[in-house]
């Protein structure tokens, strides 16, 4: 999985490279967002702008990261392709991640803190 | 005297370097032993020496050459006698021997063969020869090991692709044969697995002579993995079912699921009474109902993919029976291969599904053909399934010889 981190305030934006977030690559996204939450981030911010496909197993990635960084982290998205939108309206997500268009208008929305652990 | 030999060098000093072979030269004769050790020392091979082969007996208790030079006349046990008792142990099964004799008699080289030798040498040894004789020794054994390897790793990938033969055989056999009909319905599907088994699967449930539930499954993942879960997730749902509404057979799954880690599962549950529907679609592309050559409906989402999240709720929707209705339920393999993973409508027309009413066989063949010609990146385990309403206008495909097969 090619990604880029980055920090920005208390939010983690990790930006995915590729085109697909399927199979092995959702594996490294739920890997890298175990590393986050286990040095103490709180807050990330998934950038999907490059993302046309997500399958189930990218899918079971995303709603593993939300529930590693428990109810008192934040996990948003932002940059959905209309493929991935779709997705997400079928399983009923878009009901559970918070996302936004752009990443500056998720990054604005994050400059309220995390709520307590 | 006998004397025992070790090389100076351990085979393991140089980390990250596979070790030197190593050479065992056996010979009564001092000064043969010492030339033929410093011979294959200076071309760089590991050499242990030993002047009989009782010490040599000794010295493989803890040591296993790569290629043994046996001097065939030796006091107390000769070349031959030693060869059998190495050959006799499975340990030094891959051990190459050459023996050296001091005439080339036919008896001599046939003892040396019959015993187990796999080359013979005459004295004196040429050096070019005895190194030239050991490099192709070595050479045979790592070639004989590479291809017992390789023939080790074809009998792994053999007995592997037998289980999941086993495995898809036994997928198969759990589905219902169609058509399924009823009080007037029928029902009519195929699945079609982008691997050798696949996590979409589909069950119908009798539960009395005017009522049949039928579900359509997609595990996350592909393969053997999602295969055993759609198994278990199928006789979960066969147990709920029967006890609970189908809402509340899906929250009861949900449930279920969410104990075990990390998996979920698309779901469209179909009541099918007798005079309406109840539908509920978790996850699954909308359930498309069709009447008069048109989609009339699009049902879902109706909750959470059940294992995604213990408080996700279901509702189902209610849809009244009318005569020559049908219902079209398909998993994504089937959308997501044109772009986006509702296009329901599109799909169904694609498969003149909003026309007629296909047979299992003909929507076998339309939806492979659909396939072929789609985004193979996206590849998925496909199914579809399509209930109708018989006491309509008559069905205009089908053939007679599936009507036969009920």
């Amino acid at each position: 999985m090619h990604a880029e981190t980055e920090v920005v305030g208390d939010t983690v934006v990790v930006t995915l490279l590729e085109p697909r977030l399927d199979g092995a690559r959702g594996l490294k996204l739920r890997q890298k967002v175990a590393e986050l939450a286990a040095g103490g981030t709180r807050s990330i911010l998934l950038d999907l702008t490059a993302v046309e496909f997500v399958d189930s197993t990218g899918l079971g990635a995303i709603v593993s990261s939300l529930k590693l960084l428990g109810k008192g982290g934040r996990f948003q998205l932002c940059g959905l392709s209309q493929p991935v939108r779709v997705l997400l309206r079928l399983t009923r997500m878009d009901q559970v991640f918070k996302s936004f268009a752009r990443r500056e208008d998720a990054l604005m929305a994050a400059g309220s803190p995390c709520s307590p652990v | 005297m006998v004397t025992v030999q070790a090389a100076m060098n351990s085979p393991t000093d140089s980390p990250g370097i596979p070790p030197r072979p190593t050479v065992l030269v056996i010979d009564d004769a001092p000064s043969v032993l010492a030339l033929n050790a410093a011979i294959l020392r200076h071309v760089g091979y590991r050499v242990l020496t030993t002047e009989s082969a009782v010490d040599a007996s000794l010295l493989m208790a803890r040591e296993t050459p790569d290629v043994i030079i046996l001097d065939y006349m030796l006091p107390v046990m000769d070349g031959p006698m030693f060869l059998r008792q190495v050959r006799a142990d499975p340990r030094f099964a891959n051990v190459g021997v050459i023996l050296l004799t001091a005439s080339n008699q036919e008896k001599h080289i046939e003892a040396a063969f019959a015993a187990g030798g796999d080359d013979f040498l005459t004295k004196p040894v040429d050096r070019r020869i005895l190194v030239a004789r050991v490099n192709a020794l070595l050479e045979t054994r790592r070639a004989r090991a590479r291809a017992a390897a390789e023939r080790d790793v074809a009998e792994e990938r053999d007995a592997l692709l037998r289980e999941v033969a086993e495995a898809k055989q036994t997928q198969s056999a759990q589905l219902p044969s169609f058509p399924v009909t009823w009080n007037g319905w029928r029902l009519e599907g195929m699945l079609q697995s982008c691997g050798h088994v696949g996590g979409d699967l589909f069950d119908v449930i009798d539960q009395g002579p005017s009522t049949r539930t039928f579900a359509l499954l997609d595990v996350c993942g592909h393969g053997l993995a999602a295969a055993m879960v759609a198994s278990s997730v199928r006789s979960a749902l066969r147990l709920l079912v029967r006890e609970l509404s189908a809402e509340r057979a899906v929250a009861a799954l949900n449930l279920h699921l969410c104990q075990l880690n990390d998996l979920y599962v698309c779901i469209a549950l179909v009541q099918v009474g007798e005079d309406a529907i109840t539908i509920v679609n978790a996850g699954l592309p909308p359930v498309a109902v069709v009447h008069d050559g048109a989609v009339t409906a699009l049902v879902g989402p109706n909750g959470a993919p059940p294992g995604l999240f213990e408080e996700s709720t279901y509702d189902s929707i209610r849809v009244e029976r009318r005569p020559g209705m049908r219902l079209v339920v398909m998993s994504d393999g089937l959308t997501e291969a044109f772009g986006l993973s509702d296009c329901t409508e599109a799909t169904a027309q694609r498969l003149g599904l909003l026309d007629g009413a296909p047979t299992s066989r003909e929507l076998e063949a339309g939806v492979r053909g659909l396939l072929s010609g789609a985004n193979s990146a996206h590849a998925d385990d496909a199914t579809l399934l399509v209930l109708s309403d018989e006491r309509g206008p008559p069905r205009s495909r089908g053939s007679k010889g599936d009507k036969d097969a009920r």
